[in-house]
């Protein structure tokens, strides 16, 4: 569960700040957010994510407040709790598709046999016959399936979503969405996504609008 | 590749000092003054100490005679070869004084014999008996004289000195390669290759010398002084004299030689310098540049929560192994190129 109370936030030029009255996410919740471009719904993301610090009020993540937490202990928080799908894909570009998508894996001492869970994941976004390709040779397309497949793979208890189908046409968007929400309903997961697309946000019963921190249902 | 270069630079560079100094301090006795008849004193210490057979100027034994009142006199005649291999004219005192030790055979004592230092009995696959020839000194002069048949008579004990590489014999032999003295073989003796003159072998009773034997030519002398101060009044007499005869001390002038290449030495430590300077200042913005680069892996990373070290691991582990392999491959342009420095390190000086 993520528990929000009174959270104010503001970059240090003050360009920029978001607050946030009260606002709970149960386990398991698929929510989406939306907003115009720069309306803080990706810094939203990374505050409660413990990417971004320094904010006022209360974060908690299953009743721990980041704001206790050491910047080491935010980045095992992070590892361990989290699947995080970026604006941009941020695959590292000299590793192949498959060390990418296993790269937090092996920072975790997971002893789970994934490769059934990685093998189906790689099938459902068609990517099988990349599996041996480098990053760098990939579309931008084929990257961000990539970095959605990284975020999935280790089942994480969160999964945070920036705009994931922005560079997807129709059909793969639709089944992105499709992927996503199946995913985290198996495993349990939270699903936060954000998005600007209608069409993403259909498939959401629950929505965050960033200009009046609502949540609309 | 740049670091590689750089580095391989300095260590040939330095490889080679090292080597030429060695080679320069091979031999050298603090006591043993040496004298020539130019007024190039590495050429006298080339002659007559390091008996390397060059363009020499002669002078006639008769001039030695004055500085025998200061010590042993070792006269020396240095100006033929066997097999590029120096025939150096002396005496048998050469070798009590050097401490020379024949490890096979015994020492000359015959005109036409020769003993020869290890490595050339090694080099030319020579025993003791065995004869060999001497290289002719012109085949289009036809007043230079016959080349000579000589005899192996004794090897000398190693002893990491020029010596090892000099063929010894007695300063008669050297006068008849020069034609000085010669032999009149019989006429009816078809065996005879009149083009040789053997000192090998028989009795040399037509074996005779011409002119005055006071003007016999010498290329040096080797001079053992008593004391500090009758080395000191020989260098000084020399220095005095209206002859062309020139005294020097080679551990002096080496010295100098040194001191020489100290400061080139120095030049080259100095060139070294501003050029690491140089590449350390462009591998720096290489590395700001990789590193700016490399900030959106970084900033991956944080996002997924991977630790930083790991990052940062990553790139040391990378700098290791560039700067490894510079050194590795520096190490090896040093050894393969040394050996051509050398060589033209030693045609230059």
């Amino acid at each position: 569960m993520i528990k929000i109370e009174n959270l104010s936030f503001s970059y240090p030029d003050n360009t920029f700040s978001i607050s946030i009255d009260n606002l709970t996410i149960g386990k398991g919740e698929s929510i989406a957010i939306k907003g115009p471009s720069g309306s803080g719904k990706s810094t939203f993301l990374k505050l409660i994510s413990g990417q971004a610090k320094s904010h006022k009020g209360k974060i908690s993540i299953e009743n721990t407040n980041l704001s206790d937490l050491s910047e080491e202990s935010l980045r095992k928080l992070r590892l361990e709790n989290f699947g995080i799908i970026s604006q941009s894909p941020n695959l590292i570009e000299w590793l192949s598709v498959k060390d990418n998508i296993y790269l937090p894996l092996s920072f975790l001492n997971s002893k789970e046999n994934l490769s059934d869970r990685y093998e189906n994941l790689l099938n459902k976004f068609s990517l099988k016959e990349l599996e041996n390709k480098t990053a760098k040779n990939l579309s931008f397309g084929e990257q961000f399936r990539v970095s959605i497949i990284r975020a999935l793979l280790a089942k994480p208890n969160y999964i945070l979503a920036d705009e994931p189908t922005a560079s997807f046409d129709a059909k793969l968007r639709d089944k992105a969405i499709e992927i996503l929400l199946e995913e985290s309903k198996n495993i349990g997961a939270t699903l936060i996504l954000v998005s600007h697309e209608e069409e993403v946000l259909k498939s959401f019963s629950s929505i965050l609008s960033s200009e009046s921190c609502e949540v609309k249902v | 590749m740049a670091l590689s270069l750089s580095l391989a630079i300095f260590f040939t560079f330095k490889a080679c000092m090292e080597n030429y100094k060695n080679n320069l301090a091979e031999g050298s006795d603090k006591s043993v003054l040496v004298l020539g008849n130019s007024p190039d004193f590495m050429q006298i210490i080339q002659n007559s100490h390091f008996f390397n057979a060059g363009e020499t100027s002669s002078f006639p034994i008769k001039l030695l005679r004055e500085y025998e009142d200061f010590g042993e006199v070792i006269p020396v005649s240095n100006k033929f070869t066997a097999y590029e291999k120096p025939i150096v004219g002396l005496d048998r005192r050469y070798f009590r004084f050097k401490g020379l030790k024949v490890s096979e055979g015994e020492y000359f004592l015959k005109v036409g014999e020769c003993v020869i230092g290890s490595e050339c009995a090694k080099e030319l696959n020579l025993s003791v008996g065995d004869s060999f020839v001497n290289d002719p000194s012109s085949s289009f002069d036809l007043s230079k004289s016959n080349p000579v048949k000589l005899k192996v008579c004794g090897i000398l004990e190693k002893n990491s000195l020029p010596d090892d590489h000099t063929i010894f014999t007695n300063l008669k032999t050297t006068w008849v390669l020069e034609g000085i003295g010669h032999s009149h073989q019989p006429e009816e003796d078809d065996n005879v290759d009149s083009t040789i003159t053997d000192l090998s072998s028989g009795p040399l009773e037509y074996l005779h010398f011409h002119g005055d034997e006071n003007t016999y030519p010498l290329t040096g002398a080797i001079l053992f002084p008593e004391n500090d101060v009758t080395k000191a009044q020989l260098i000084a007499k020399s220095k005095n004299n209206k002859t062309s005869l020139t005294v020097v001390d080679p551990i002096e002038q080496i010295q100098q030689v040194f001191e020489k290449l100290a400061g080139i030495d120095s030049f080259f430590k100095l060139l070294f310098i501003l050029m690491s300077i140089s590449i350390l200042l462009i591998l720096g913005i290489l590395i700001f540049q990789a590193a700016s680069l490399r900030t959106k892996e970084k900033d991956t990373y944080f996002s997924l929560g991977i630790p930083k070290s790991f990052f940062y691991k990553s790139i040391f582990c990378e700098w290791i192994l560039i700067i490894g392999l510079s050194i590795s491959i520096a190490s090896l342009i040093t050894l393969i190129f040394k050996g051509l420095v050398l060589e033209i390190f030693s045609a230059i000086t």
